[in-house]
């Protein structure tokens, strides 16, 4: 699939996973790598992006094995971003869905 | 690919950012190669889902050039040798024109002192205001050549820092 389609969504996956809980580096990539079959490793550019436009910050913390992990934790700015961004999906998917039953009828 | 060629890989394409930035990137791989391989990957597999370095790195060196923290290469790229040089020869150039500077100064100052005070009677308003002016001017090319100096000099470190 077209990376560049994806990379816009990605952006609202990875604040709204965060809105559930923080999460340290690997399990979003992990997660996001998976569920939306992209590289692994553009999630890492995407999270220093969002944390230097002020919508994550991070932390260190210890883990049972091994050094400390960089968790990711959700501002308020990120909040509202999450929200617009969510927003906005929702009404251009609907858009294009209901541009595909115009078309298709 | 092992965990050692995609972190020289991607160190590599990094390079347009700062030093302090592309170790702070790598920081964050090598952790997932440590998490990856904790949880029973291999490294061959863990460089395959993470894609290719150059891949990533384009990612980074993007958002720097977006964020206008990097700029984008244009024209002749000079090397740190050539800016090391340029740095040198400000500085040496700075410290040639202060003593030159403040020494036609003081030098156009006494002038103007001995015009106007100890021999009043054969000075004239001409000489005065031709001693003045020309204390100013050169105190004001002495300014400039310090601060175009400064100016070399700042762009130079910025350079060589990059």
């Amino acid at each position: 699939m077209n990376t560049q389609f994806k990379k816009g969504v990605l952006e609202l996956c990875a604040l709204t996973v965060l809105l559930n809980g923080d999460r340290y580096g690997y399990e979003l990539a992990d997660m996001l790598g998976k569920k939306m079959s992209i590289s692994e490793g553009s999630v890492y550019p995407m999270l220093k992006r969002l944390q230097s436009d002020g919508y994550f910050d991070s932390y260190l913390k210890e883990s049972p094995n091994g050094p400390a992990r960089k968790y990711y934790r959700i501002t308020l700015k990120g909040r509202d971003r999450q929200k617009l961004l969510q927003d906005q999906w929702s009404e251009f998917s609907n858009q294009v869905n209901s541009f595909f039953e115009g078309v298709t009828k | 690919m092992n965990k050692v060629d995609f972190l020289n890989e991607l160190y590599y394409y990094l390079s347009p950012l700062k030093k302090e930035e592309r170790g702070e990137i790598l920081e964050d791989f090598r952790a997932h190669f440590q998490e990856g391989e904790a949880a029973g990957k291999t490294q061959e597999q863990i460089c395959q889902e993470l894609g290719s370095p150059f891949e990533c790195a384009k990612q980074y060196v993007g958002d720097a050039i977006v964020q206008k923290r990097v700029e984008p290469k244009k024209g002749i790229k000079h090397n740190k040798t050539f800016w090391t040089v340029a740095l040198v020869w400000n500085i040496i150039q700075a410290f040639i024109s202060i003593p030159l500077t403040l020494g036609l100064f003081i030098a156009s100052a006494v002038m103007a002192v001995f015009f106007c005070f100890v021999v009043p009677a054969i000075s004239s308003v001409a000489f005065l205001v031709f001693a003045i002016s020309s204390t100013l001017t050169v105190f004001l090319l002495g300014v400039i050549t310090l601060l175009w100096a400064a100016v070399e000099i700042k762009e130079c470190v910025r350079m060589i820092n990059k």
